[in-house]
């Protein structure tokens, strides 16, 4: 199994998908007001063609790349590409301004790598052990741990938790569209034959991420993006980096537990990193005008993320955010059912999909150091003539799911509805979770009450399901509680 | 409209939509008698589900209600400052609103004229929306979809 591991990572398709999405996640990344999670919602379609893990390993180097590509703008022109790198931007900006831009990215790129290298070590360790737990779970388990996610990301991705869990309302109810999962008779689908299936998981992402953020970026059209610093040659080696290895290591620590919690991100991560940096630090005060810990604090955790969020997708098959919910929506395409059966020994699959994180952070190293000054140059293509082409991928992928124009409408009424949410200041993120883990929670939940008879006492005899049902209570009751104490406070 | 007044208006639209969902139910979803004979079968059948979702639904949006009435009645009792929601600014608006006519044209094109001129067709429209008075973004936009169709054509293998 190892060698046919090792033969399909240095495969040369595989490794040009790698190159190829490492590149394209760096651009998207880099143009301001394009996230990660769009650049993989774009980019999904062109891997219904391809084999499964040609087209994962596509999916996410442009995951990494989008993620590490947001800090060439957030130290060029202080505009974070991705709000991963808004903490980058705090002392990046200052150093590209000082004239050591160069020094600051390859700071960024470096520490981007060590974190990915770190939260792949930590995929490969802690997966297996959590998968071969997962495989003793049955219906009233797997609906305790659905209903825990569905929770976690309401009441976590949202200041108030009462709007969470109203979105979640919502995402829930598309689920409900199409034929029911227990009794085979048609829900809500008012005679329509394409919603029979139900609402297209692709379509709705699509929808949700890339066509509401090209709305969003179409108001904004007119905005100046701010003046580029020109980028300077670097003047420092990885080893003079080496000094930052504490900081390197607790962010790393900090973007793999956090990137593990549903709901979290990467975003969150790099704050919080940025600030344990800060507050560690002897010099304080340089913080915000060109520490470059700050900088290798932000970039190491923000990164440490990618392979901690795949520990939850790949053992468990819950999504831990938006971008892991694209990748369930391209596995489903492929018609593979991410959870602890793909850890049965029976196929390298997931083996070869956690492999390939260590060497598309390679590839990022490499690319990045030798591509920097083309990829800073990104900055400056038109944005109206990404709207028309960012226009064209969107209707593809949506369109190639099915070879149906009905997804393409999905898609249309996706954008728009997250879109106008979006400005209501509501979360999209529960929105979209609860589609992809609306259908496990409901089956499970039902598969469990047929087995009783009704009873909803075989969810408190099981231990597993009783402890995430008790988590779930107190974290709803606490973050309602929060809520209400802030919404009162104004 | 402030803050307090439009997270009141969701709600009270998701209270709605709750409502119309129950009322559907009957009509929507057939009773099935595949669990005759067990008891609850009301938890079992297919029913059960948007009945928890509406559930759900209403009790977080009399929720957010209360809060936000509260709020604004708090506010205006102590004269404060009301937040106010810039949701949408006439000019912005009207470009969005355009991009979206877009898209739906492409929808409605795309089934009778193919992916090519469709698409050539959407991406001029809105470098037009833009007022894009650089000829060669229009070309770049045209070469690109003709790209698109022969990656995903004859590369890929997607049918588009």
């Amino acid at each position: 199994m190892f060698l046919e591991i090792i033969t399909t990572l240095i495969d040369p398709i595989n490794l040009i998908m790698m190159v190829m999405g490492m590149a394209i996640g760096t651009i998207i990344g880099a143009l301001p007001g394009l996230t990660a999670v769009m650049g993989v919602a774009i980019i999904l379609p062109l891997t219904f063609g391809l084999p499964s893990i040609t087209g994962m390993v596509l999916l996410l180097a442009v995951y990494c790349g989008g993620i590490y590509g947001g800090s060439i703008t957030a130290i060029l022109i202080n505009t974070p590409g991705t709000p991963a790198s808004a903490a980058t931007a705090f002392d990046g900006y200052p150093l590209a301004k000082q004239g050591k831009g160069g020094d600051a990215l390859y700071s960024a790129l470096f520490a981007s790598t060590v974190g990915g290298l770190f939260s792949c070590f930590m995929l490969l360790f802690f997966a297996p052990l959590i998968a071969s737990a997962a495989l003793k779970f049955g219906p009233p388990e797997y609906f305790a741990l659905s209903f825990f996610g569905l929770v976690v990301i309401a009441v976590a991705t949202s200041k108030n938790a009462f709007k969470g869990l109203m979105m979640a309302s919502v995402g829930l109810f598309v689920t409900l569209i199409g034929i029911d999962p227990i009794e085979g008779v048609q829900r809500f689908t008012f005679g329509n034959v394409n919603l029979m299936t139900g609402i297209q998981l692709v379509p709705a992402l699509l929808g949700a991420f890339a066509l509401s953020e090209l709305f969003e970026k179409m108001a904004h059209i007119d905005d100046d993006t701010g003046d580029t610093i020109p980028f300077k040659k670097r003047t420092i080696k990885a080893r003079d980096l080496m000094r930052h290895w504490k900081t390197m290591l607790k962010s790393s620590i900090i973007g793999t537990i956090i990137g593990a919690i549903p709901g979290t991100g990467a975003a969150i991560s790099s704050f919080l990193a940025y600030n344990e940096a800060k507050r560690s630090s002897k010099e304080p005060d340089t913080f915000g005008t060109g520490n470059m810990d700050g900088v290798v604090a932000s970039e190491t955790a923000n990164n440490a993320v990618t392979g901690a969020t795949m520990i939850p997708l790949l053992t468990l098959g819950i999504p831990g955010d938006a971008v892991t919910a694209i990748l369930i929506g391209a596995l489903m395409m492929q018609g593979i059912i991410p959870g602890p059966n793909l850890f049965d020994g029976s196929s390298p699959w997931v083996y070869i999909i956690m492999g390939s994180m260590f060497v598309i952070n390679i590839i990022m190293y490499i690319e990045g150091t030798a591509f920097i000054r083309f990829f800073v140059h990104v900055t400056k293509i038109p944005q109206k003539l990404l709207l028309g082409t960012l226009m064209i991928l969107c209707v593809v992928g949506a369109f190639a799911t099915n070879n149906s124009i009905f997804d393409v409408y999905v898609m249309l009424v996706f954008g728009i509805l997250c879109y106008v949410l979006n400005r209501l200041d509501y979360p999209l993120t529960p929105l979209v979770i609860s589609i992809v883990l609306g259908n496990l929670a409901e089956r499970n939940l039902r598969q469990s009450l047929v087995i009783s008879n009704g009873s909803f006492g075989i969810f408190f005899t099981r231990p597993i399901s009783i402890v995430f049902l008790l988590v779930s209570a107190l974290l709803l009751i606490s973050t309602f509680v929060k809520t209400i104490k802030q919404e009162r406070q104004g | 409209m402030n803050k307090y007044q439009v997270n009141i208006l969701v709600s009270v639209i998701l209270i709605l939509f709750g409502a119309a969902i129950l009322i559907v139910t009957p009509y929507c979803i057939p009773y099935s008698n595949l669990h005759s004979g067990m008891t609850n079968t009301e938890l079992l059948s297919s029913h059960f589900m948007p009945k928890v979702i509406v559930g759900i639904m209403w009790v977080s949006s009399v929720i957010n209600i209360v809060l936000n009435a509260m709020n604004l009645r708090d506010a205006k009792k102590n004269n404060k400052e009301l937040p106010n929601m810039v949701i949408f600014k006439k000019g912005e608006n009207i470009r969005v609103i355009a991009y979206m006519a877009d898209f739906l044209l492409y929808g409605l094109l795309y089934p009778y004229i193919g992916f090519i001129p469709t698409s050539v067709i959407c991406c001029v429209l809105l470098l037009l929306v833009l007022r894009e008075k650089v000829w060669w973004y229009y070309v770049i936009d045209a070469a690109f979809a003709v790209a698109v169709y022969f990656v995903f054509k004859y590369l890929l293998f997607v049918q588009i």
